[in-house]
């Protein structure tokens, strides 16, 4: 439905956008996840033809939109955005905001289908008895259910939102979330959603693409990226997660690290040399038995606990080890007490191995070694 | 879709390359070029030839080109004079405005003084009331024999009394430092509300006395604020026409304004060299008062800081002064009015003398004044270049935000504001000058005010629209575009209605503005093509001063009229 091919997109000197690819299958939901100022507008705005991009080529639906030789339009394109300051024309009502596109739009229809398709739209999503208010009379909700529906009524084949939920309180956030999956399936539409929030992609994405500084670190399904994160910006976006550097021992299994000796299932083939183990919160096990000689096991260290949070199914324990900080996750019961010495152990399952890429060597500098204080 | 080649696609579409304005760094589309071509060249053409025109007129010596016009003038013996009388009142009345607006500025915005409508009434009055009325309305009540209060004052007190005279350098100061001390009051009183009050606090806490902290803070940060004040009225003051020709020729205090105008006027053979030569020399004056103020201000960011947040600030109490406070806001709305409505009782008298108020009050004056040759044709043509002025004004204004914002056509801006620097009465002579080389005839006819008026007036509407267009959020034009609607229909559905209110405060302000214009209509008008500020002039050289006061009446009920309009559209006429 929508290919995007080497993306390149510059603001004078500074390159918002740098060689990003990516493909839409039809009928998903494909999320940009990156943080604040990485270019994911300036994407969407490029798909949309509101930017004209410095080179590249995107074509939605199969035909090119977007070459070095070629542009079309953001009115000829077979779009429609939400954006996120919901942009209600504020001198019409409801029904009329709604009835814009049909009326002026690339799909236009005739008067009474119009009133009949507006209508219907408004019905669903719930807005059918204030179509004759003043748009500025609504709710942050109810906006970003209007500019939903003014949309859809466009009858995209691509629909583009930029951060649709960012405005609203937390519990709004969250339901009208649900909505929007719901929408997206019922009405068959693509999607790309833009956000910073990792676990509103995680919630709604079939794909996700990360992104850091315009480039795409990763894509993939919210699984395979919180499973296999294929770098550590990924993997400390995405989820908690605890990376120390190693080197990879020649016997392709092991990882030697400050902390002692890593195993893993995962496969390592693909590294050499310097590597990062990544392990997640809830893969770490905690013993409070002291230490035995066994510490020489692989997977498994000592710690202090620095700080114990209670966070009602489980206590999140923050755990300093030798200069390391890393968090646990742990069943309710344990008795543990600040300062208490533990016993600690990932299992092979629960490690991964990342490539220690030099990009992000700056923040394993010691003095903040542990990338999982997001 | 079919395959086309780049320059029809990019011309069918100017595209937007950055969120707010559209940067063209590369790949320029044609439609942009095609704006930005055709804006740059109307406006040359409106603003650079009457400009062309003074300089080369005023080199000109028959068919030579000389520099005498400019020696003569240095040689005379009125010009260390006129230049001297020209500085002191320009000086003077922004001393004046400056300082009275100030005081209705720190009573109203930090003061808890009473009748703080007083303000806005002075500043309504200023608004509504053209100046040329006003001036007249001071001749009617301070002329030196026939004034009416120098008239009770002999009357009561006998020969020997004291008289005022208003056709003085001292009165010219006065009535033009009243004109433009609503708008220093309201230029200033939106940095004195927004002084952070913190910024004072935290020097009281530090120990610092009141007073000091009043010298080294308060005055020191408003300083920026004042200046640039002070630098507008000073230019207006130069550029003024109505105080220095209704009060300075009868007083015989000649400025350069004036003696441009009068020079044309009283001459046999008018001297256009010398008039241009005049005219030349205060525009490079200006320009280099401007160039100045942009010197010395080129830091002004610094201060910016001191525009703090919401924080209001707790008025400082007057106690018993908070009468006082009250009593000279209302005093200065008083005067600000007193003109116009001694003009109006006036219109009802049957002499100029008010001995006869007593007597009777009689619509004669207004029965002479529709009899009046030419009365009607001179309203008529009023009304018809205030609206076309004013329309034009507002499209052309419209199309230049609209161009800066869709295509970053910035430049743009300075070219339409250079005519904020011309003198009235140096515009008119430009265009006057101009007009007699064109092949087209446009002396004698209404068109050359509508040129003249669209190149003074339409920075003006610009100062409406390019804010309003600014608050526009891009996005609500962009989520259009998304869904397939044209920019035709961008326009007229999304962006007029949007920016209606805005298009119309400027319609009106520039109508109110133009239908009252005198300076710039002073040498373009004919018998034929009198338009009513220039009517009343003549009205005033050879006529009675009673029907002229009907007149003035009139033109003032217009002005108020229209002023109403205007403050009930949220006040935003007050913009200078
Ligand atoms: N019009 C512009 N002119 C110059 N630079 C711009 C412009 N728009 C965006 N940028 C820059 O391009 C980069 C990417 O911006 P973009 O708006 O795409 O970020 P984003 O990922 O959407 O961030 P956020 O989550 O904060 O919305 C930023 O560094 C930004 O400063
Ligand atoms: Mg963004």
């Amino acid at each position: 439905m929508l290919q995007v091919d080497r993306l390149v997109k510059r603001f004078g000197t500074v390159g918002a956008v740098n060689d990003v690819s990516f493909e839409v299958p039809e009928g998903s939901f494909f999320t940009l996840l990156g943080p604040s100022g990485c270019g994911k507008t300036t994407i969407l705005r490029c798909i949309a033809g509101l930017e004209r991009p410095e080179g590249g080529r995107i074509a939605i639906a199969g035909e090119e939109v977007f070459s070095p030789s070629r542009f079309v339009p953001p009115e000829r394109r077979p779009i429609a955005m939400v954006f996120q300051s919901y942009a209600i024309w504020p001198h019409m009502t409801v029904f009329e905001n709604a009835a814009f596109p049909l009326r002026y739009g690339r799909n236009r229809c005739h008067p009474k289908e119009l009133r009949r398709r507006v209508e219907s739209m408004l019905e669903r999503v719930g807005l059918a008895e204030m179509s004759h208010r003043w748009a500025t009379q609504l709710s942050g909700g109810q906006q970003q259910r209007l500019a939903l529906a003014r949309a859809l009524l466009c009858e995209p084949k691509l629909l583009l939102l930029d951060e649709p939920l960012s405005n609203l309180d937390a519990k709004l956030r969250a339901s009208l979330r649900n909505e929007l999956k719901t929408f997206q399936r019922a009405f068959g539409v693509t999607a790309i959603y833009v956000t910073h929030d990792q676990s509103e992609a995680l919630a709604l994405s079939d794909h996700i693409a990360v992104l850091d500084r315009g480039r795409i670190q990763q894509i993939g399904t919210p699984r395979e990226l919180y499973r296999h994160p294929a770098n550590a910006f990924v993997a400390h976006f995405i989820g908690d997660a605890t990376l120390i550097p190693g080197e990879l021992q020649s016997d392709g299994k092991g990882i030697m690290t400050p902390l002692g000796r890593f195993e893993t299932l995962g496969p390592t083939q693909a590294h050499a040399g310097s590597v990062l183990v990544c392990f997640r919160p809830e893969s770490v096990r905690v013993s409070t038995q002291p230490p035995t000689q066994d510490i020489a096991l692989p997977n498994t260290f000592s710690g202090i606990a620095r700080s114990v949070d209670f966070l009602g199914d489980h206590l999140e324990v923050a755990v300093e080890a030798q200069s390391w900080r890393l968090k646990a996750h742990v069943p309710n019961s344990l008795p543990i007490q600040e300062g208490q010495e533990l016993t600690l152990m990932v299992p092979q399952e629960g490690v991964i191995v990342v490539p220690s890429e030099t990009d992000y060597s700056e923040e394993a500098t010691p003095s903040q070694r542990v990338l999982n204080s997001r | 879709m079919i395959e086309k080649d780049e320059a029809t696609l990019r011309a069918e579409q100017p595209v937007a390359q950055s969120r707010w304005t559209l940067v063209l760094s590369q790949g320029v589309p044609w439609a942009a070029w095609g704006w930005r071509a055709g804006l740059y060249l109307l406006f040359a053409l409106l603003v650079l030839p009457p400009m062309a025109f003074v300089v080369w007129t005023s080199l000109k010596q028959g068919q030579a080109f000389s520099l005498a016009a400019y020696r003569d003038i240095f040689q005379s013996s009125e010009w260390p004079k006129l230049w001297q009388n020209t500085l002191v009142f320009a000086l003077g009345s922004t001393a004046v405005a400056a300082g009275l607006g100030l005081l209705m500025a720190w009573l109203v915005e930090r003061t808890d003084s009473l009748g703080r409508s007083g303000a806005y009434a002075a500043v309504f009055a200023g608004v509504a009331i053209p100046g040329m009325i006003r001036v007249i309305g001071w001749i009617l009540l301070l002329a030196p024999k026939t004034g009416v209060v120098n008239l009770a004052l002999s009357h009561w007190l006998g020969p020997g009394a004291p008289s005022v005279n208003v056709e003085s350098m001292g009165g010219m100061i006065l009535v033009e430092g009243l004109f433009w001390a609503p708008m220093a009051f309201l230029l200033l009183s939106g940095p004195i509300r927004h002084l952070d009050q913190g910024l004072e606090e935290a020097a009281i806490t530090a120990g610092a006395a009141r007073w000091r902290v009043h010298l080294l803070i308060t005055w020191r940060l408003l300083a920026p604020s004042i200046l640039s004040v002070m630098v507008l009225t000073f230019i207006r003051a130069i550029q003024g026409f109505e105080v220095p020709l209704f009060l300075g020729v009868p007083g015989n205090v000649p400025v350069i304004a004036s003696s441009i105008y009068i020079g044309l006027q009283e001459a046999f053979v008018p001297d256009y060299a010398t008039a241009s030569a005049y005219g030349v020399l205060m525009l490079a004056f200006l320009f280099l008062v401007l160039g100045l103020y942009a010197y010395v201000t080129r830091h002004a960011s610094r201060y910016q800081t001191v525009v703090g947040k919401g924080f209001r600030y707790q008025p400082t109490s007057l106690g018993r002064g908070r009468w006082i406070g009250g009593a000279v806001l209302w005093a200065i709305a008083v005067v600000q009015l007193l003109p116009a409505l001694y003009m109006i009782l006036a219109s009802f008298l049957k002499t100029a003398s008010i001995a006869q108020v007593g007597d009777s009050l009689t619509w004669a004056n207004y029965q002479a004044l529709l009899q009046f040759p030419g009365i009607v044709q001179s309203l008529v043509n009023s009304l018809i270049i205030g609206l076309l002025t004013a329309t034009a004004a507002v499209l052309l204004a419209l199309a230049v935000s609209w161009a800066m914002r869709w295509y970053g056509v910035h430049g743009l801006s300075s070219l339409v504001n250079l005519p904020l620097v011309f003198p009235g009465v140096v515009m008119s002579l430009a265009m006057l000058v101009m007009a007699l080389r064109l092949p087209i005839s446009l002396y004698g006819t209404i068109w050359i005010f509508v040129v003249a008026y669209l190149a003074t007036f339409t920075p003006y509407a610009l100062r409406y629209t390019q804010p309003a267009l600014l608050q526009i959020h891009p996005e609500l034009e962009e989520v259009a575009r998304t869904g397939g609607v044209g920019q035709g229909v961008i326009l007229t559905r999304l962006l007029l209605p949007l920016l209606r209110r805005a298009l119309m405060g400027a319609w009106i302000f520039i109508f109110l503005i133009s239908i009252r214009e005198l300076a710039v209509a002073s040498l373009l008008y004919t018998a034929h093509t009198q338009v009513i500020a220039t009517q009343l002039l003549d009205m005033w050289v050879n006529g009675n001063l009673n029907v002229l006061s009907a007149f003035g009446t009139v033109i003032t009920a217009l002005g108020v009229g229209v002023g109403l309009l205007m403050w009930r559209l949220g006040g935003r006429g007050v913009q200078v």
